[in-house]
């Protein structure tokens, strides 16, 4: 891959990488140090990576580079979580959109990661497994395992309703 | 069997499903007739038969469990998903929709399935873009231009270090000639003529001289005056010598009048002509100048083949020779004569670069 290429490769995904982490990892500034250091990763293998398969590889590191930083702030996140679960209303009724984003921080890290690639980037089952290390047939499970799980939880909250 | 008004309705019910033999069937007609108000009990309970329905329960999916899959849902959850991952064909797609059509639960599940598809939202961006991007070459390949931009660099300073010096060695040499000689003879000059100066000035004093005697020759005409001078003596005295030639590897170090250079090898052009306060020796830079042209002139440079390694040797030991360090370049053969590898090696790093066949 050519600088030029590379520099492409910045126009065309930087913003899909950026959503993708950005979804999961909640904080800005990190989800952009984690952009800076997959874009990193990819210049350093430019001469070994084609253009082609340039938005499959920053996906890929990415994807480990955010799991990584996920379980290095695991347990702080953990206490969150519950400390803001005690302040919660149960009776509030938030709009689609933020139940949908509410459902999906309930999701395990892989479901969450594999419906959004599906959903944001439209990636087949192999490609997901082949970034998250997964066989096709795992990512199957994992993305109807997640939309299940989202779909009870909005349905829960329209028969609150 | 004893048919009485007690257990009547056990034959009766018997009767109408055909469950009665023929002799318990004439039985069962004698007893009717016997009472014969349980003749309308029997025609109310043969008109109160209920035929079988035809509606059937479309919701068997969500009863079933996945055959394929291990999850957790039932096959209808299965199918919905799997209708909104797009992994049905199109007669599958056909009958899902023709199966939740007439359910309105089912058709609730499915819309609840559609809405957990979730849509990017363009409006996050990175904003900061053009610190990700890299300088662009211009379709050369980042080694390519490495190894161009390198031989370059090393080919422009060994010719800048010949040409220079070279080319400082020739001017210096005619300089220091120049120089040398010049200076020489109008030093010499100056000493003759201040030589003639002082004789003549001698000769001014000295009185005419006297004839002390004739010396007559009785027999020739001319005669021949004896003249008594006095002796003739220069102010200063020199010994006039002519310019030795200087050969520069016969440079000594010199003590001229008390004065000691500062200079490891100091650069005097001595001479056995004697000459108060004169003396000279060069500068610094010329120092330094000499010392590369006395190296480059040791390397045999013109004898050499000359191409591109050559260049790239003779300029890093030039280099090496300024800086006073061990700067090498050579190359590697095998038993066959074939060039194996460069090696190049130096005080702070040594590396060897294999040839690729």
């Amino acid at each position: 891959m050519t600088s030029q290429e590379y520099n492409i490769c910045v126009d065309k995904y930087s913003d899909n990488v950026f959503r993708f982490v950005l979804k999961q990892i909640k904080d800005e500034d990190k989800a952009k140090d984690i952009v800076q250091d997959t874009y990193e990763k990819l210049w350093i293998k430019a001469s070994t990576v084609s253009y082609e398969k340039a938005k499959s590889y920053l996906f890929t590191a990415a994807y480990h580079t955010m799991i990584d930083s996920i379980r290095k702030d695991k347990r702080n996140t953990e206490f969150e979580e519950i400390h803001e679960s005690m302040f919660t209303n149960d009776q509030e009724t938030p709009d689609l959109k933020e139940q949908l984003n509410e459902a999906l921080n309930r999701l395990p890290e892989i479901q969450k990661s594999v419906i959004l690639l599906r959903d944001y980037e439209g990636y087949s089952y192999s490609e997901i497994g082949e970034i998250t290390n997964l066989n096709e047939q795992q990512v199957k499970v994992y993305i109807y395992r997640g939309r299940l799980a989202l779909k009870k939880y909005i349905g829960q909250l329209e028969t609150l309703i | 069997m004893n048919i009485s008004r007690s257990n009547y309705e056990i034959y009766m019910i018997d009767f109408l499903d055909g469950k009665l033999n023929q002799p318990e069937t004439d039985l069962f007609m004698q007893f009717l007739e016997a009472n014969p108000d349980l003749q309308d009990e029997l025609i109310d309970i043969r008109d109160a038969k209920i035929e079988p329905s035809s509606v059937r329960f479309n919701s068997k999916k969500i009863l079933k469990k996945s055959e394929i899959l291990n999850f957790e849902g039932n096959l209808f959850e299965e199918e919905c998903i799997a209708y909104i991952e797009n992994d049905l064909n199109l007669a599958q797609k056909s009958d899902f929709i023709n199966n939740i059509r007439e359910d309105s639960n089912l058709v609730t599940q499915y819309k609840q399935f559609k809405q957990t598809k979730f849509i990017a939202d363009k409006n996050i961006q990175f904003t900061n873009k053009n610190s990700l991007k890299k300088r662009e070459t211009t379709g050369i390949s980042r080694k390519i231009l490495y190894m161009v931009s390198s031989a370059a660099a090393t080919v422009i300073i060994a010719v800048s270090f010949l040409f220079v010096f070279q080319n400082t060695s020739k001017i210096e040499n005619t300089f220091a000639e120049a120089d040398f000689d010049s200076l020489m003879k109008q030093k010499i000059k100056a000493e003759q003529l201040s030589i003639e100066k002082s004789i003549l000035s001698q000769m001014k004093l000295l009185k005419p001289p006297v004839i002390v005697a004739e010396a007559r020759n009785r027999n020739s005409i001319t005669v021949t005056p004896i003249v008594q001078t006095n002796e003739l003596v220069a102010e200063n005295k020199r010994e006039i010598q002519q310019p030795i030639e200087i050969i520069s590897k016969e440079i000594q170090t010199v003590k001229v009048n008390s004065i000691i250079t500062t200079y490891t090898q100091p650069i005097l052009y001595a001479t056995n002509y004697q000459q108060d306060n004169f003396s000279e020796y060069k500068s610094i830079p010329n120092y330094f100048k000499n010392q590369i042209a006395e190296g480059i002139n040791s390397l045999e440079f013109p004898k050499e083949k000359v191409n591109l390694f050559s260049f790239l040797k003779r300029g890093l030991e030039g280099l090496g020779r300024l800086t006073e360090t061990d700067v090498k370049l050579d190359k590697e053969f095998n038993e066959n004569g074939d060039l194996t590898a460069y090696v190049y090696t130096s005080d702070l790093i040594s590396f060897r670069r294999e040839v690729k066949k």
